[in-house]
């Protein structure tokens, strides 16, 4: 009975067999993340032996909380308080001891005391509120990474008018630029960014001796505001995407516009390869073809050979419009500007530029190559019967 | 016992330190966490532990509040004070402060509960009563065989940038722990300010708090580095397949994933915007053995290899159809298996080589080519113009600064230079940037514009120690990392380090690593090293070594360049190269730091 064993083989099985169908992970059902375990076990070994008891011990006993400071009872610090003792009320950090207090001050009913609780404030800086202002502020001047560390807690807690003060009172000039970015960091409405910005200009930058390029930056930065709640475009975040937004705008509805959009350009000083890729990206997602034509390409009615009016390399030129996916007809009209015919023949092979390839071939008189070209091309296609024609006219010398 | 044992073992010490704190309340709890810190904590302990210490739920941090009912609350995040100020609101929403239950709300913070966090605390009534602060620090985790990394995500901004060494304790006592493991090696070298900073933390650490027991020591020397002294490494556009799907797809904790793909067509800018793939798979050569294979290639060889792999599962699975039947059942117990496993890892490099190429394809050439000269100190005004270009077309903040930053640290900018490019990249990318010039400053990558007062002064305002030298060629020519000629270094079967960037340049800390393990004498590595920073020595009648290991501990994130770069040199002089970073980068993320 070999063939009953063989089926009792198939239909029986002592493990889980393979699951043909696609196996995938159960993932654990929480609330929202995927938590995995790690996955190799039999690389790990147990923890004693990898580390001994007592080091172990060590490393666990850095295990820290914040440690609670352990402090004196509220009634005896009011009482030194009143009899004009010496106290600390620093050590008073736990909120309900801090409510004890005030309420220990209030039924003292001695104003000077509420005064002094009520207004602890507690400073990285222990100094600051044991020192007067301007001791304070000299002894910082001296260290500077001790006014590095202040100025960065102020960063932190979003404390700008004590930066402000500060960076005034320790003649740090330099950093009055960073103080202009920091205001205007959390503002999202441009119009209340702008008025902001304006007044800190005017507060600030006369008694500066801000050089000429950082006064330049920040009066652009505000002009550039200033332009945008103008015109109510206030979704753009630099100069150079206001200008593709800007271009998009005017496009749609006259396509053939360049004069506000130069406008624009001159007023940002945007210098012309910026300008001239943006405006080409604009126009090729919009696909407005005849215009990225006018744009350009500048007839020559002398040589009746016309040349691509840019500044840009024609080669980042293609491979910045290919992107788009254009019509190839419309990238071969560009291709043909690209100086060096064995850098342009590849780029139009690798953009599938059919007819600009077969002309090539012909130009060159290369029979061997067109044949071989022939095999990439679909059968019916009009590059295809350009092909045909011109290996089967008799009129052509072939090289090869 | 075996090294890389030790490594993978590590998260137990981890566990135990987080048991300790979750221990603290011993009844039901909940786990919330910040999302950044899932992918970690999954390589440190995973649910099923986690679950095993009375954890019900996991959530993600979010804006809703879910429902705690009676457990005790358990916050994990990252020591940033937005975070911690969402955390409080959300705490605060769930409780009477003048009536607060004990012991429920606890705030675990990695790797430290900074000061701030307790003002906050205190200032709202909070502290002691109603949320504990913790902090925790899991040990260095083994993301791939001799890569550590502690899955830190601000070191490098926080000690170069912002100058804030609260970081650095942790840096320090994380070598002190990992010696409890590993031993305390006899050669110890650091180089950099923050470096001998961790040395001197280091060795205090050990006198107050108690050394090791080991009396070996698995690595011969460990040397300890600041990013800062070499830049280079980590700007230049690398070649190797792991270091551009870092590029590409940003990893953390040695994971590749890309959850969605990007609908929109084109950029706010009106350019196309080319997609990367879906893809989800482990950075880790001990699991994926296609990866394993190619991780270290230089990329051109990659999908050559890649191919040939799929043609040759091709084959296997063309050959299956035409087995017998007991072969065919041979075939199912044994290799179907591996096959599918094998079929998925190849499925997804190619994926994730196809990525590679969309987005970084057209500008490959061109950037390595101007890359080299800047490596040969030629052709300025050439890079000058393709940084212009790049500004432009590529619309990308982090690549254009970080070409940026490549050429004002090798070949200088003069000031108008800086601020003509300034000016442009502002434009480009808005106003709001313009903080990040400070931030350049800052980092030592330019000098400080002098104000225009007219008086001449010529020295840079940061103060360099003496014996420096900021001339990156001369250093550069001491330790030999610019190969004369980088065409003729083989990629296919490299020999020489620098084939990483493509035969441009090498890795200072492969140069370091090189010269110990070639037992040059401390005195020429002093002196060749001397240049570019502060450096400190400790050496106990370590060298030449003895144990024919090193320990590489970059301060402020390390690449996968430089990690291939020292697997070569493993294979060319038969040592072993660990390397421990706060975390793996790139140079995108170092520019997105500024």
């Amino acid at each position: 009975m070999a063939g009953k064993s063989e089926d009792d083989f198939w239909n029986t099985s002592s493990s889980s067999g393979f699951n043909f169908d696609d196996d995938e992970e159960m993932t654990e059902a929480f609330t929202e993340s995927v938590f995995n375990s790690p996955a190799e076990e039999s690389n790990v070994v147990p923890i004693f032996s990898i580390i001994s008891k007592n080091c172990l011990d060590l490393v666990l006993d850095d295990i820290k909380s914040v440690n609670e400071y352990v402090s004196p009872p509220v009634e005896e610090v009011i009482k030194k308080m009143f009899n004009g003792q010496k106290y600390s009320l620093e050590v008073y950090k736990r909120f309900d001891e801090k409510l004890l207090l005030l309420d220990s001050a209030l039924d003292a009913m001695d104003g000077n005391i509420i005064l002094k609780v009520s207004n602890n404030e507690f400073v990285i800086l222990f100094l600051k509120s044991t020192l007067k202002y301007n001791i304070f502020i000299h002894q910082l001047s001296k260290r500077k990474l001790a006014a590095k560390y202040y100025s960065n807690y102020l960063i932190v807690t979003n404390k700008l008018q004590e930066l402000t003060d500060f960076y005034m009172a320790t003649g740090n000039i330099g950093n009055m630029k960073q103080l202009f970015y920091l205001i205007g960091r959390d503002i999202t409405c441009k119009e209340t960014r702008r008025s902001r910005l304006e007044q800190f200009i005017k507060e600030h930058l006369p008694a500066n001796k801000l050089d000429h390029d950082d006064k330049k930056e920040l009066f652009e930065n505000v002009h550039l505001l200033h332009w945008q709640t103008i015109r109510k475009q206030t979704e753009a975040n630099s100069v150079i995407e206001q200008l593709a937004v800007w271009c998009k705008r005017e496009w749609e509805t006259k396509p053939n516009s360049v004069a506000p959009l130069m406008d624009f350009k001159e007023r940002f000083k945007i210098d012309d390869f910026t300008f001239e890729w943006t405006a080409m990206n604009v126009m090729a997602s919009m696909q407005l073809w005849p215009q990225l034509y006018a744009m350009f390409i500048k007839p020559n009615w002398l040589t009746k050979k016309d040349s691509l009016k840019t500044v840009m390399n024609p080669e980042v030129f293609v491979y910045g419009l290919s992107r788009h996916k254009p019509p190839k007809d419309v990238l071969e009209v560009y291709l043909h500007y690209i100086t060096d015919s064995d850098r342009s023949l590849n780029l139009a092979l690798k953009l599938n530029c059919h007819k600009f390839v077969i002309q090539y071939y012909i130009n060159q008189r290369d029979r061997l190559a067109l044949i071989s070209y022939k095999e990439k091309l679909s059968a019916q296609t009009e590059e295809y019967f350009l092909v045909e024609h011109a290996l089967q006219s008799p009129d052509k010398k072939w090289k090869n | 016992m075996d090294l890389m044992k030790k490594l993978s073992s590590l998260q137990e010490i981890s566990k135990a330190q987080l048991s300790k704190i979750l221990c603290i309340n011993p009844n039901r709890k909940h786990l919330i966490l910040e999302p950044r810190l899932i992918r970690p904590l999954e390589r440190v302990c995973g649910v099923q532990w986690l679950k095993s210490f009375g954890v019900d739920k996991i959530f993600k941090l979010e804006a809703t509040t879910p429902n705690f009912a009676t457990n005790a609350v358990f916050y994990m995040i990252y020591s940033e004070i937005k975070t911690f100020k969402r955390v409080i609101d959300q705490i605060r929403s769930q409780v009477d402060i003048e009536n607060p239950t004990k012991n429920k709300f606890h705030v675990i913070v990695v790797p430290r509960a900074i000061c701030i966090f307790e003002e906050e605390l205190e200032q709202l009534g909070l502290l002691y009563t109603v949320i504990n602060l913790h902090s925790f620090q899991w040990m260095p985790v083994h993301l791939d065989v001799g890569v550590l990394s502690l899955e830190l995500p601000d070191v490098f901004g926080s000690l170069y940038i912002h100058q804030n060494a609260t970081n650095l304790p942790t840096l320090s006592k994380i070598l002190w722990q990992l010696c409890f493991v590993v031993g305390k090696s006899k050669f110890i070298l650091a180089l950099g300010q923050y470096s001998v900073a961790i040395l001197q933390q280091y060795e205090q650490l050990c006198d107050d708090r108690g050394e090791t027991d080991k009396i070996d020591c698995d690595f011969g020397a460990v040397i300890v580095i600041d990013r800062n002294v070499d830049y280079t490494s980590a700007l230049l556009t690398p070649g190797t397949y792991s270091a551009l799907l870092n590029e590409v797809y940003t990893c953390r904790a040695g994971i590749c994933e890309n959850k969605e793909e990007i609908t929109e067509t084109l950029d706010e800018k009106c350019n196309p915007v080319t997609s990367k793939r879906v893809v989800s798979f482990s950075l880790d050569s001990v699991q994926d053995s296609v990866y394993a294979d190619i991780k270290n290639r230089y990329f051109t060889e990659v999908t050559s290899v890649l191919s040939h792999l799929t043609k040759q599962l091709k084959s296997e699975t063309v050959s299956s159809k035409e087995m017998a039947l007991d072969e065919i059942k041979h075939y199912v117990q044994t290799k179907l298996q591996a096959t599918k496993t094998r079929k998925k890892f190849i499925t997804n490099h190619l994926l994730a080589a196809e990525s590679i190429i969309n987005i970084l394809g057209h500008r490959y050439e061109n950037q390595k080519h101007v890359e080299m000269n800047i490596m040969k100190d030629t052709d300025k005004t050439g890079s000058l113009s393709f940084l212009d270009e790049l500004l432009v077309t590529e619309n990308n903040e982090y690549v254009t600064l970080r070409l940026f930053c490549l050429l004002a640290i090798t070949q200088k900018l003069s000031e108008s230079e800086v601020k003509n490019f300034w000016h442009k990249y502002l434009q480009q990318f808005g106003f709001e940037k313009g903080f990040g010039f400070f931030n350049l400053v800052k980092a030592g990558i330019i000098t400080e514009p002098v104000q225009g007062s007219g008086t001449l002064n010529l020295q840079n305002k940061i103060k360099l120690p003496k014996f420096t030298s900021s001339d990156f060629y001369v250093n550069t020519k001491n330790l030999k990392q610019v190969p004369a000629d980088p065409d003729k270094v083989n990629l296919k079967y490299p020999t020489c380090a620098s084939y990483v960037y493509g035969g441009a340049y090498i890795p200072l800390i492969t140069q370091v690593a090189g010269m110990i393990l070639n037992s040059i004498p401390v005195e020429d590595i002093r002196s060749k090293l001397e240049p570019l920073g502060a450096l400190s020595v400790r050496n106990d009648k370590g060298y030449p070594l003895q144990t024919r290991s090193v320990l590489i501990y970059v301060v402020g994130g390390v690449t996968y360049a430089e990690i291939a770069a020292c697997n070569l040199l493993e294979t060319l002089t038969g040592a072993r190269i660990c390397i421990l970073s706060d975390q793996v980068v790139t140079g995108n993320d170092l520019s997105g730091k500024k």
